[in-house]
């Protein structure tokens, strides 16, 4: 019988794998590129997958020290200035504004993919180690939902979303090349 | 969290989701493309409730599709069919761009309509599927799918069209602003 966590990290590199055969073969100026001005463009959308997926496993599921700062890629990538309002996941993307996402220098393809990588190497080890009765335990002691369980469910969700909106801007792109 | 939990709550997120962004959209927006070749809204909708009538109705079950039994097609003008074409293209797979231009959309609540019965119906099958064995096949005659295939295709199809809507979605705002 397969369980959850099996179910959830299958799934999950499966749709890695569709993602990373569409943008391996880009050029920094594809990455960058939007539909319309406003839209996200292929690097902040991977910049939002990869960290959203680092800041949930270290600081929901686990207590870990995200691989962001523990590999020194806070200090190496330069995001925009973060604003007066801003919350814990801002620099995983959340929150960005139309311009914050237009000014936003996307590293080099190769660097942001090897982040990536790296994430879901710890990801894997974090998952396959885990206890699947502690995904009923709450995120925080203090209340009783959400549950850790939900970490799942929501980078299941956030890897399958980005794979369709990477495949829907792949496709506009070809049409208008 | 059970593996049952984890995939009803996929199911259910994605559709309340596909339900927000769409069911204030008029007809002109449902088949707004922002190129020929790219797949309209009222397309992305009607093919990813089909793709979920598919799965649990025909795939995960002999109950029949609701498409069939509830005697939906009525209600949706198809593009004539191709010569020779295999049951899922009914639920929009393999259609060319000139069949998706060619889609009469269905006023939104009847499309939203079908979508509910589908979604209302595949819960409640979910609640006596067995799960204990994911590698058996598929109820689909002639075909090799298992029961797990099946549901990985479930849990990673919805929210990627649900992320291409909401991002086509976006884009029509932007344009009307």
């Amino acid at each position: 019988m397969i369980d959850t966590i099996s179910f959830a990290l299958d799934s999950m590199n499966k749709e890695r794998q569709a993602t990373l055969k569409l943008v391996e073969v880009m050029t920094q100026e594809q990455i960058r590129w939007v539909p319309a001005p406003g839209s996200n463009h292929i690097g902040f959308i991977l910049l939002n997958l990869f960290r959203s997926e680092d800041v949930f496993i270290h600081t929901r599921l686990t207590s870990g020290t995200q691989i962001w700062d523990k590999d020194g890629w806070a200090k190496h990538w330069k995001l925009p200035p973060p604003s007066a309002t801003t919350g814990p996941l801002w620099s995983a993307g959340n929150g960005w504004t139309a311009e914050d996402v237009a000014s936003f220098q996307v590293p080099p393809l190769k660097e942001l993919l090897a982040y990536g990588q790296a994430v879901r190497d710890e990801t894997t080890k974090v998952l396959t180690s885990f206890n699947p009765t502690r995904l009923d335990e709450p995120m925080n002691p203090a209340n009783p939902q959400p549950i850790k369980g939900l970490v799942l469910r929501i980078l299941m969700i956030h890897e399958s979303e980005h794979r369709g909106h990477v495949e829907l801007l792949t496709g506009i792109m070809k049409a208008r090349a | 969290m059970e593996l049952r939990t984890l995939i009803g709550d996929t199911i259910t997120f994605n559709h309340q989701r596909i339900v927000k962004a769409t069911k204030d959209l008029t007809p002109a927006q449902l088949h707004w493309q922002p190129t020929p070749d790219t797949n309209h809204i009222g397309f992305l909708m009607f093919h990813t409730f089909r793709v979920l009538d598919q799965h649990f109705h025909r795939q995960l079950s002999l109950q029949g599709e609701l498409w069939e039994r509830n005697k939906w097609g009525r209600h949706f003008a198809l593009p004539p069919a191709p010569p020779n074409v295999r049951p899922a293209w009914s639920t929009g797979n393999s259609w060319t761009s000139v069949e998706v231009a060619s889609f009469q959309v269905p006023p939104i609540d009847q499309l939203l309509a079908y979508g509910d019965s589908v979604y209302q119906s595949a819960m409640r099958k979910l609640e006596t599927l067995d799960l204990s064995d994911l590698s058996r096949t598929s109820t689909e005659p002639g075909s090799t799918a298992t029961v797990g295939s099946v549901l990985y295709r479930t849990t990673t199809h919805l929210p990627q069209h649900a992320g291409q809507i909401e991002y086509l979605v976006g884009m029509l705002q932007r344009k009307a602003a």
